[in-house]
């Protein structure tokens, strides 16, 4: 039987056989007669993938006859990418258009609506024009509901997922936008939603099938020097969009006012900590921003960052410790909603069935049951 | 009648509370395999009740060839429980196929004919039969299962009596 798959994981995960072998129950030398071609038992599959993490389709070889998303992220993944995630957002794209068609829900936006530009400022001004669209004009309040304002607002079909080695992605695909954030600190969730809406707006042409796809790196992902001009593009748009420098300036005004600092004392780790609270932001990037509104001096995100490490553990402990207000909560569903309506309405007319629904979108099958209840007005 | 029970009626069945009643029907035998016990999810203690004393048998997957698994993964494009319970089925001609899914109902009796399918309103209409339920309380326990969000058909005012 083929299992390219399940090679494609190992070799793309350098992972031991042996160490496969205890975690699965598998013996080590079935796992590599399974991958010379042995025909494995659904025991055997079922075991390396929940091992493994992934679904057992993920095992067996990648669709041919399935659509181009199919194909689409593998085109731009680094090649040390794994290959199931690459999968799991390649399935959730097709699913999305056989639930709900390729009709794009809204578009409001055009190339003519943002300001050409590859700069800071015009990241910064282009985050204003955002704000104005979408926000009301509010040029200076936290952005928390962002992840709202991008499903409602924009159309876009935005998924929480849990994929190894995955910081975010952005597609589009048939002429639907879609933006893919890995499940972690919501913090860091909501940045990365916000650079893949930069490439959203800025680096997809809206005309052809396109992905893009950003690999974890860790925690340095929302601050340290990025080198691609897109991805450097991006990390400006989110940081300006997040933490507008009017809305900087008067919280750190207030800041100032309660806990009486003086205006020309240098800015220190508790006021970058509450604007990180405030806005939404890990303290890594809120420090960057600072950094970056010349609030701080160049390099100074990374020593204060390194300091609170080295002294409290990590920046959230050190604002524990001191007692500053608990971090206001992020809300991302899993999946969007209209997405979720269609996988019912589908399920109720035979078209899906609620096993692969759940699988496609990455929910309990109980979750479709509780989106199937009947609603009383 | 030997029954493999996918998760669509398991869980139903569940919400309703009337797992416990139809594991009490005489001349059925029920099956659950590894993949349909991991989609009910780690809260289902009448599950775990059922399985632990023996009025669900826990199927062995061990046996069964991943190239059934697959061809049929390829053929329906269902969930994982879904596809296993086919491959089962195929494995065991003896075995009839429990899902309350449309989309599962209609791949199953396409390919092994609409007797080898069921769902979890005929095991209530059976309760009925066998005088374990009323008609009015199976009906009853198929309005919950509606209620909480089971995806069921409409059922003529007769069907648990007639």
């Amino acid at each position: 039987m083929n299992v390219s798959g399940l090679a494609e994981i190992i070799r793309s995960r350098r992972l031991d056989l042996d160490r496969l072998s205890q975690r699965s129950g598998v013996p080590a030398d079935r796992i590599t007669a399974i991958v010379a071609g042995a025909d494995p038992s659904l025991g055997e599959l079922r075991k390396l993938s929940g091992a493994l993490r992934v679904k057992i389709l993920d095992l067996l070889p990648a669709d041919s006859s399935r659509p181009a998303a199919q194909w689409l992220f593998r085109a731009v993944a680094n090649s040390s990418a794994d290959p199931a995630a690459l999968a799991n957002l390649s399935r959730k794209i097709d699913y999305s258009l056989k639930l709900m068609g390729s009709d794009p829900h809204l578009s409001l936006w055009s190339n003519e609506t943002f300001k050409a530009g590859t700069t800071y400022a015009d990241a910064d001004e282009n985050a204003g024009i955002f704000r104005n669209l979408f926000c009301n004009d509010d040029q200076i309040g936290p952005l928390l509901f962002l992840p709202r304002i991008v499903v409602d607002r924009l159309g876009i079909l935005l998924f929480a997922v849990d994929a190894p080695g995955l910081d975010g992605a952005s597609a589009y695909f048939n002429g639907v936008p879609y933006i893919f954030v890995s499940n972690r600190f919501p913090p860091r969730m909501l940045f990365t939603l916000a650079h893949e809406l930069g490439h959203i707006l800025f680096h997809h042409d809206r005309a052809q099938s396109f992905a893009i796809y950003d690999d974890d790196r860790g925690e340095e992902s929302e601050s340290a020097p990025v080198s691609r001009a897109e991805e450097s593009y991006a990390h400006a748009f989110a940081s300006c969009l997040l933490m507008p420098s009017r809305g900087v300036g008067i919280a750190l005004q207030k800041i100032r006012d309660v806990h009486r600092i003086s205006a020309d004392s240098p800015l220190g780790d508790i006021e970058v900590l509450l604007l990180s609270r405030i806005f939404g932001l890990s303290f890594a990037a809120a420090a960057k921003r600072c950094e970056d509104l010349r609030l701080l001096p160049r390099g100074g995100a990374r020593s204060l960052d390194d300091w609170l490490k080295k002294e409290y553990g990590s920046a959230e402990k050190r604002a524990d410790s001191v007692g500053l207000p608990p971090r206001p909560k992020i809300e991302f569903s899993r999946i969007p909603d209209r997405l979720l309506a269609s996988a019912v309405e589908q399920i109720r007319a035979g078209k899906i069935s609620v096993g692969k629904a759940s699988a496609v979108l990455g929910i309990p099958i109980s979750d479709l049951l509780a989106a199937n209840k009947p609603t009383v007005h | 009648m030997k029954v493999i029970v996918d998760a669509s009626s398991l869980i139903n069945l569940m919400k309703a509370g009337a797992l416990a009643i139809v594991l009490r029907l005489e001349g059925f035998t029920f099956n659950i395999g590894p993949l349909v016990e991991y989609e009910c999810g780690p809260e289902a203690p009448e599950l775990t009740a059922a399985i632990a004393d023996g009025s669900i048998a826990r199927l062995d997957d061990n046996a069964l060839s991943a190239n059934a698994f697959a061809n049929f993964m390829g053929l329906y494009d269902l969930g994982d429980g879904e596809t296993e319970c086919l491959a089962f089925a195929d494995d065991n001609p003896e075995f009839t196929i429990c899902t309350d899914d449309g989309a599962a109902r209609a791949a199953a009796s396409g390919h092994f004919g609409g007797d080898r399918v069921v769902g979890s309103l005929f095991l209530l209409r059976e309760c009925v039969r066998k005088g374990i339920l009323k008609g009015e309380e199976a009906r009853g326990l198929y309005e919950l299962m509606r209620k909480m969000g089971g995806f069921l058909p409409d059922l003529a005012d007769d069907y648990f009596t007639g």
